[in-house]
């Protein structure tokens, strides 16, 4: 059964007597009209006694929206049916309400009975009804309207935070796009200053790709091989025409370019080379393999031209020989008088100061004559003109041969030399003399560098497959940074240039130079101040050790 | 019995003159020349016993002597030792093809080593 908007009211107006009927009529009909709006309403509508604040109606819409039952609203107070938090912030709006007549919440939260969380628009004034204070609170649910407008506010929200990754990933893209620019411009100005070194170098300079290809060539290749650079783009560069001293071609798996790929290792070499016209010239190849990540992507190959380099090489070595042979005539003369006065019996007849003084004379003349040797031995090694003259050879015999004479020289010093041989040795099929050569340049060296009244210890020894010659010295010694330098040509220690004005330099040169052009190898143990070994080792062959000699 | 008689070539004197003054001593003729045509000319003048040849002479050199010698009926069988300061392989292999009986590289002998040399030819 529905309650009354306002219960006392329409009682006390059925006490009305007829004069009163219509206005009776016409109030009964605004009564019904409104009583229609209250039931129909979509709004929740309350009605709430204005002095003790307990709701006296409700209508079917508010009950909906908030689960109640008409028992469960009828004498409570706002705040029991969590309108509002507690009774404090209830009595505050109701005595602001009764102090204004109207307040309205936009947005309030409210739990409904079956523990739904809605929002909800709470709209109150006060109004008088035949004297009575009425409250009328109008309760509209916003839940829906608030979620589309937090949903609109969220998306909103992503859209900005979209707008504002798009922005950062734009920032982003346009910083990479920068450095990119700035890398290309730097590729670009390294591509220039490679091409313009490219072109400029005196050098010829092919680059390939790692299937032999040529995929470049600078204007001095061009110039020196005749071809342009249209024919060798994409050409195998090992088809390059290149041939030896003689005139052979290089056989594929020698040429310079295959070697650097093979081995991955720089390759240097001489060679000549056919131009387009079949003309030829000496070349110096240098070929570098391109290594990338451990793969070998390609190679450069630059060359030049060597011909004026070989002339002058080889005028070199015509004027050494023709020099040395010059030189050797007046000093051969001055040998064989000094040897004739010495030993013909004309010494006799001179007093000891002359004979010393002729002494100087000779052992300086012979020093000259060394020196002429040795140069001229490295101008014919150097032009690639040593000829062995290999005989079945006893190495015995020759150095007992050079410790004999070798210890006349070496007796002036007061200096023993002592010679350890093993019982047998293997006959060596090698040059004699250039053998004698070497034995008598380090015994040489080891008395020259070696204190007065020592001793020097040579052994002929043999291990499988090789020969052994050992000349050990306790003289000055040599230190770490000669000993890289020693073997080269004209080089010599400044410690022994202080003790000793003697040598030339080129002895431990020519001796290297034969002894490896032998296949063998000369090791050398030294320390300073303590004395040097040189250990020389001659390979054997099978045919050789068959033939064994006896010390 | 006659001395036996050694022939000189050499352009440079004083070799002649050290080999000269010495063999003469040991008790032998000798006889010089200072190039290859004067020493041809001696040498078919006067029976030799050996030649001792400087390779490297002005006028005509001591290989195309050798090679004239060993051409030569007269001559061909006189011994001939080579005498020089060309010390290279190329040169002694070329003047024993040529038909010398020995080869001396004059500063690289003694002069005692030189007239031992010489005398053993003689033996």
């Amino acid at each position: 059964m529905l309650s009354q908007p306002v219960n006392t009211a329409p009682s006390k107006k059925k006490n009305q007597t007829s004069p009163c009927d219509h206005m009776d009529a016409k109030l009964r009909f605004s009564e019904l009209r409104y009583r229609r709006l209250f039931e129909t309403a979509q709004d929740g509508i309350l009605i709430l006694n204005a002095d003790t604040g307990k709701i006296t109606d409700a209508n079917p819409f508010l009950k909906e929206i908030l689960s109640y039952s008409q028992e469960d609203l009828l004498g409570k107070e706002l705040w029991q049916i969590g309108v509002f938090k507690d009774i404090k912030e209830s009595k505050a709006a109701f005595f602001e309400l009764q102090e204004k007549g109207y307040i309205r919440y936009k947005d309030l939260p409210l739990q409904t009975k079956d523990g739904r969380s809605i929002d909800v628009e709470f709209v109150s004034n006060v109004y008088t009804v035949e004297g009575q204070k009425v409250i009328q609170c109008n309760i509209r649910d916003i839940s829906d309207r608030k979620k589309a407008e937090d949903l609109a506010a969220s998306k909103t929200k992503d859209l900005e935070k979209l707008a504002k990754s798009q922005e950062e990933t734009k920032q982003a893209m346009l910083n990479v796009m920068e450095d990119l620019e700035e890398a290309k411009n730097r590729i670009e100005i390294e591509k220039v200053k490679d091409e313009a070194m490219f072109a400029s170098m005196g050098e010829g300079l092919i680059a390939v790709d790692n299937s032999s290809k040529v995929t470049a060539v600078n204007k001095a290749a061009e110039n020196m091989l005749g071809w342009k650079m249209k024919d060798l783009i994409g050409k195998v560069i090992t088809s390059l025409p290149l041939e030896d001293e003689e005139g052979n071609p290089i056989p594929f798996e020698k040429r310079p370019a295959n070697l650097a790929f093979a081995r991955g290792q720089i390759i240097n070499m001489t060679y000549f080379c056919v131009k387009k016209d079949n003309t030829r010239f000496p070349i110096a190849v240098n070929v570098t393999p391109l290594v990338l990540g451990g793969k070998t992507i390609g190679l450069i190959e630059t060359f030049r031209d060597i011909t004026h380099e070989r002339e002058i090489d080889r005028a070199k070595t015509e004027f050494v020989s023709l020099a040395s042979h010059q030189l050797r005539t007046p000093l051969g003369i001055a040998k064989w008088y000094i040897e004739a006065i010495r030993e013909e019996g004309y010494f006799d007849k001179v007093p000891e100061i002359a004979k010393d003084y002729f002494n100087e004379v000779y052992k300086s003349n012979e020093r000259l004559l060394a020196l002429v040797r040795n140069l001229l031995s490295i101008s014919r090694i150097d032009q690639g003109k040593v000829k062995d003259t290999p005989k079945l050879t006893n190495i015995i015999e020759l150095v007992q041969d050079a410790v004999k004479s070798m210890s006349i020289v070496a007796a002036k010093s007061d200096i023993t030399i002592h010679l350890t041989i093993k019982e047998t040795i293997p006959a060596l099929f090698i040059d004699p003399l250039r053998v004698q050569e070497v034995i008598e340049n380090l015994i040489t060296n080891a008395i020259e560098y070696s204190n007065t009244a020592s001793n020097i210890e040579i052994a002929v020894d043999k291990m499988p497959k090789k020969v052994l010659i050992i000349v050990k010295d306790t003289g000055i010694g040599i230190s770490e940074t000669d000993k890289k330098k020693l073997f080269t040509k004209f080089f010599r220690s400044e410690k022994a240039s202080v003790k000793n004005a003697e040598g030339t330099g080129l002895g431990l040169y020519v001796v290297k130079s034969y002894v490896e052009g032998w296949g063998g190898d000369i090791s050398l143990v030294s320390k300073e101040g303590k004395g040097s070994t040189f250990t020389i080792s001659l390979p054997t062959t099978k045919q050789e050790s068959k033939f064994e000699f006896r010390a | 019995m006659d001395k036996k008689l050694i022939l000189i070539a050499d352009d440079e004197p004083a070799y002649s003159k050290i080999l000269q003054h010495t063999l003469e001593n040991e008790g032998y003729a000798v006889a010089v020349a200072s190039n290859g045509d004067e020493l041809l000319k001696i040498a078919h003048e006067r029976k030799s016993d050996l030649i001792i040849l400087d390779l490297v002479m002005p006028v005509k050199n001591g290989f195309q002597v050798l090679t004239e010698i060993k051409k030569d009926q007269k001559l061909k069988n006189i011994p001939v030792i080579t005498l020089s300061n060309l010390g290279q392989e190329e040169d002694i292999e070329k003047a024993r093809i040529l038909g010398a009986t020995d080869y001396i590289i004059k500063s690289d002998e003694t002069f005692q080593d030189v007239i031992h040399i010489i005398k053993k030819q003689l033996t």
